[in-house]
């Protein structure tokens, strides 16, 4: 699981003490302890007995209770659930918290889990009822074996019978600390006397991994004089080597961030789990917010952002194809479909302009509606709202007012700010993530010269895991060296786009206010305006009038633009 | 005028009552201004009446009456908030408080416990990641909230340091509300929270954040402020000693978050907290590594495993545009040779003219005595008219000098150019496009683009277009400041796992 944590011991239910993660191995009949797919939001077919354990005011006792009935609870509830996913989705039942965060604490059936092997690898499989899942030399075990149990623990499938067990890490703290040195140890690889043939041989003659480590202890002339803590890691060595072990790891950001940055760093454009976490933050991720966002790390960024969402909210995902982009990552994040259906959207570049001519053109649609075939009818009927849906969303674009836009794509910075900044609000947050500092800092530089952009920074997050234990305690010998820069900035409004906006809406105010009930106002705006006139400094009184003067001359002239348009776009 | 803006339901509009960052300069610290009618802002920038500020957009430039200077007027997020807040303890920052969020796995729903809340940066943070949006039109459906826009509490109370007010006010901050929107009437009720147990029930489409802080002064000052910000909702705040008491919540968080003086103490009491059917998480901060020692310790001892521990700087980079690009060292050997070639020639000059002089002189011998004195006042007035000179001489010859580093430049320009000179038209084109401080746009479809209808193949043109070596001197550089924001704490995390699964037995 982690370098700190390295000999694995078979736990029994004999060593379960009262906080001590019991590592109780799990055999062929597993509990699930809870309604896995968060999908299943059918609230209007709950099994009672999921609902009642989702009750997060429970006590202890009934949390023990549950168990049983929350087996039973499952299996209605998975096949209601296997409709719903079939839905158009627009429907979708608002998801329980309980319900949000079962994506990353209970193992899902028909979805895809990641599977931590030995080797680091990692290994997606779908997990579904009652059939076998095979990991290649791994072996194979049976999927309910999984299904519901908790994501944390680690498992071994067992030599024979292929049976999942729990295991148990022994941190190494634990390890007593020796005399022993290194002083006679030499590194001449003759410590241990088996060979790949032996070894080979044992396989064959049906050992299993544990009865081959012993032997490799055994045969190692140097491995008495180790120290305790150079054992165990040589033990951990050979465990990874020979043992059947896998972990299934809940699909969060941190785990999915982390294992990309390690496996796919290229893909992801360098972008360290601890850079992502800085992206969200600078631009303040946030349920119900209004994102733009430009993914170019397959889908990373999007899903990071879907889940600090929670499904509430609205995300624009901009890409660089006609087609909408595959973000392969995203399906790693396992998101119910309350989280993506009508919260995320795609659209591409070009119709981020303003005079963009989608090529839907009317004509073909009139030509088919001619020769009246259902077949061209329902095709018809498709592209229309396909059409429909892309209008909206240009529409909903060009509404404008979003709360952040975050960056990671291979674009030049500062052209992508630059076409994206009328759509942003003002005090939107403006976030940029580049595996060069070299691109930013031109950004930064242009930025800095415009007033519509204010608190532009460039900062490298920095991180460094240490390695903690009694006497042992030092930073990791090697630390990943970057985790790309960040750009942040803050878009503004200059002072005469922040006096239109005010005028108009007050304009807006007004006109609804008449056809309301006409409260008499007129009096208390003069007295304001009398409060004004007495708090202008005195001194400086002829140049301030002037200025608010034309300011306010500014505005008016807005004013007569806005009362002659429609109604202004709100959010 | 100003009274129907202050009303206006539009979520973009800055109203009375609402919290607002001023941000004035970038080496200043941003203030958090509660828009009060009446009230005024000033600074060394000018007077900034809040009468004026409501019905302005967040995120405007605001100029003072007097048109002397101007501040912006932000959106309140938890990072603005942090970088601006009355600081009552040592606070965290954004770079710590990220990496713990996603570490912590922490997104909306999520139940989490913070210990001590101190100042409060870290809780607004967890408020925002945890709280779920309450639904517009059905409040009875959903209490959890983020709100876009944040409430403020009187800057009498909010700031007293940094208003005009007395100081006195401030430890017995009851606020007083003065036509704020925001009902802060509740946080002076003593009752509210302290028991912990009643808020240990969560409504089932929230998220919760349970904040103790054993620091009576500072939980009823957090606690107003929350109430004020309104997220008072999401996080529910308790003037408790966790070491001594311990949380109050049985089988209730998916994370804790210890910001203690003494970790250790309050560790034994989270397993029971932490929720006992799934994967519970702790992060532990402290700023010694003597602390983070007890820390493992006391995690080992209750069980918890993966125990890991980071430590999180950052670093600031600086871009300078005045500094590229920077000169081709050949621009110094020919201004080296060029002085040099002058001066050689100036030497000439001289030698010839006074040989001239010479040749003069001794061309009249009849009169000895003052041909030596014209000779000492040529000499002198010489060396006059060369002072005299010399300034202007500078003045041209650095006006050569400039002319001649145009010309070197280009003429460096036409050496880069004369091995792929093959198209040259397309290299000046490209050169505009690589450009990056081009004022023109460089949005336009560049005509040879047009026919590369995939990535693959731009990709392949750019490729192409190294490979001639095509480089651009930079014409900004970058350098980091010459500081980092150094070590707050070592961040310790670990992983308590799920105990509340049934025993089975192994094959």
């Amino acid at each position: 699981m982690s370098a700190d944590s390295i000999e694995k011991e078979q736990a029994g239910p004999s060593n379960s003490s009262s906080s001590h993660p019991t590592g109780t191995s799990t055999a062929h009949t597993p509990t699930p302890t809870h309604p896995s797919d968060p999908s299943e939001s059918s609230l209007e077919a709950p099994s009672g007995s999921s609902r009642a354990e989702d009750d997060p005011n429970r006590s202890k006792p009934q949390n023990r209770e549950r168990k049983p009935a929350c087996g039973d609870g499952l299996k209605p509830n998975r096949s209601n659930n296997n409709t719903n996913n079939n839905s158009k989705g627009k429907n979708l039942a608002e998801l329980t918290s309980e319900q949000l965060r079962s994506r990353i604490t209970f193992i899902p059936s028909g979805q895809q889990v990641l599977l931590k092997l030995p080797s680091e690898r990692l290994k997606p499989i779908v997990l579904q009822p009652g059939k076998n899942v095979s990991i290649g030399k791994f072996g194979s075990f049976k999927a309910d074996e999984l299904i519901g149990m908790p994501f944390g623990y680690t498992y071994e499938i067992a030599e024979r019978g292929g049976g999942l067990s729990v295991v148990v890490d022994r941190t190494l703290a634990e390890i007593e600390a020796t005399d022993a040195t290194n002083e006679n140890i030499n590194d001449d690889g003759d410590s241990q006397k088996l060979t790949y043939v032996d070894i080979k041989a044992f396989k064959d003659a049906g050992l299993d991994g544990r009865e081959i480590i012993k032997k490799q202890l055994e045969m190692n002339s140097s491995y008495d004089q180790r120290t305790a803590f150079s054992q165990a890691k040589y033990v951990k060595r050979k465990e990874q080597k020979h043992l059947k072990l896998f972990t299934p790891l809940p699909p969060d950001t941190m785990t999915i961030a982390s294992y990309n940055f390690e496996k796919n760093s290229e893909k992801i454009r360098w972008m360290r789990p601890d850079a992502l976490s800085q992206c969200l933050s600078f631009a303040s991720i946030r349920p119900g917010g209004k994102y733009l966002v430009v993914d170019g790390i397959s889908g990373l960024l999007v899903g990071a952002i879907l889940e600090r969402l929670g499904g509430e909210g609205s995300l624009i995902a901009i890409n660089d194809t006609e087609s909408p982009p595959a973000f392969d990552l995203l399906d790693q994040f396992n998101l119910p479909p309350q989280l993506t259906k009508n919260v995320l959207r795609t659209m591409h570049w070009a119709m981020t302009e303003k005079d963009y001519i989608p090529i839907f053109s009317g004509q073909e649609g009139l030509e088919t509606s001619s020769s009246k075939k259902d077949k061209d009818k329902g095709r018809n009927k498709k592209r229309q709202a396909l059409q429909d849906e892309s209008a909206r969303l240009r529409k909903d674009f060009q509404a404008g007012d979003f709360d952040a836009v975050i960056i990671a794509s291979p674009y030049e910075p500062f052209s992508m700010i630059q076409r994206l900044r009328p759509y942003l609000g003002g005090s939107a947050n403006i976030v940029v993530h580049s595996p060069y500092l070299q691109s930013l800092v031109e950004c930064h530089a242009r930025l800095r010269q415009s007033a519509e952009y204010i608190n532009v920074s460039i900062t490298e997050p920095w991180l460094r895991r240490y390695q903690v234990l009694p006497g042992r305690t030092h930073p990791e010998m090697t630390t990943s060296a970057t985790a790309g820069y960040i750009l942040h900035a803050i878009r503004v409004l200059t002072e005469e786009e922040a006096l239109a906006m005010r005028e108009k809406e007050r304009a807006k105010l007004e006109a609804e206010d008449i056809q309301g009930s006409a409260r008499p106002r007129d009096g208390e705006q003069a007295e304001i305006e009398a409060e004004r006139d007495t708090k202008r400094p005195k001194i400086e009184g002829g140049k301030a009038e002037e200025t608010i003067n034309s300011s306010e001359a500014i505005a008016t002239m807005d004013v007569d633009v806005a009362s002659s348009a429609t109604a202004p776009p709100s959010s | 005028m100003v009274n129907s803006l202050a009303s206006s339901s539009d979520d973009r509009f800055i109203k009375a009552g609402s919290l607002v960052i001023t941000f004035i300069a970038r080496d200043r610290t941003p203030i958090p201004v509660t828009v009060t009618p009446g009230e005024q802002l000033n600074n060394s920038y000018g007077s900034f009446f809040h009468n004026d500020m409501i019905g302005l957009p967040y995120g405007s430039k605001m100029v003072a009456r007097n048109r002397r200077g101007f501040i912006y007027l932000l959106r309140p997020t938890p990072e603005l908030w942090t970088i601006s807040l009355p600081h009552r303890t040592q606070i965290l920052y954004a770079p710590d408080m990220s990496f713990i969020t996603l570490k912590l796995s922490l997104s909306p729903g999520c139940r989490v416990i913070e210990a001590g809340t101190g100042s409060g940066s870290f809780t607004h943070v967890l408020a925002r990641t945890v709280g779920r949006r309450s639904k517009n039109g059905d409040p009875s459906l959903r209490t959890g909230q983020v709100p876009k826009n944040w409430g403020g509490l009187p800057n009498s109370i909010q700031a007293p340091s940094r208003g005009t007010p007395s100081a006195a006010e401030e430890e017995k901050a009851t606020p007083t509300p003065s036509g704020v929107e925001t009902p802060t009437t509740e946080a002076d009720g003593s009752s509210r929270g302290l028991q912990s147990v009643d808020s240990a029930t969560v409504p089932e489409f929230d998220g919760r954040v349970w904040s103790f802080e054993f620091h009576a002064g500072r939980a009823e000052k957090a606690r107003q402020e929350l109430t004020a910000h309104g997220m008072d909702d999401v996080v529910k705040l308790s003037h408790r000693n966790v070491c001594k008491n311990g949380f109050g919540l049985e089988d209730a968080a998916d994370a804790i978050f210890l910001d203690l003086p003494a970790p250790w103490e309050a560790i034994p009491h989270a397993p029971s907290a932490l929720r006992a059917n799934s994967i519970g998480r702790i992060c532990c901060f402290s700023p010694c590594i003597e602390q983070v020692l007890k820390t493992v310790t006391a995690l080992t001892e209750q069980g918890f495993t993966d125990i890991q521990t980071y430590e999180s700087l950052v670093r600031t980079h600086e871009s300078l545009a005045g500094q590229g690009p920077e000169m081709d060292v050949g621009d110094a050997i020919r201004r080296i040779k060029e002085v040099e070639r002058r001066k050689e020639e100036r030497r000439i000059q001289q030698i010839e003219k006074t040989r001239k002089e010479r040749e003069a002189k001794e061309g009249s011998v009849t009169e000895p005595k003052t041909s030596s004195d014209t000779a000492n006042f040529v000499k002198l007035d010489e060396g006059g008219r060369d002072q005299a000179d010399e300034e202007p001489d500078m003045k041209k010859r650095k006006r050569q000098e400039e002319m001649e580093e145009v010309e070197g430049s280009t003429h460096r320009e036409a050496e880069t150019q004369e091995g792929v000179a093959d198209d040259l038209a397309e290299e000046v084109e490209t050169g505009e496009d690589h450009s990056p401080l081009t004022s023109s746009s460089s949005n336009k479809p560049k005509a040879r683009n047009e026919l590369l209808m995939t990535k693959k193949k731009a990709r392949q043109a750019i490729l192409l277009q190294e490979k001639k070596g095509n480089f651009q001197p930079a014409t900004t550089l970058s350098r980091p400041y010459w500081e980092m924001r150094g070590h707050t704490s070592y961040l310790t995390f670990a992983t308590l796992l799920p105990r509340d699964i049934s025993a089975t037995s192994r094959t």
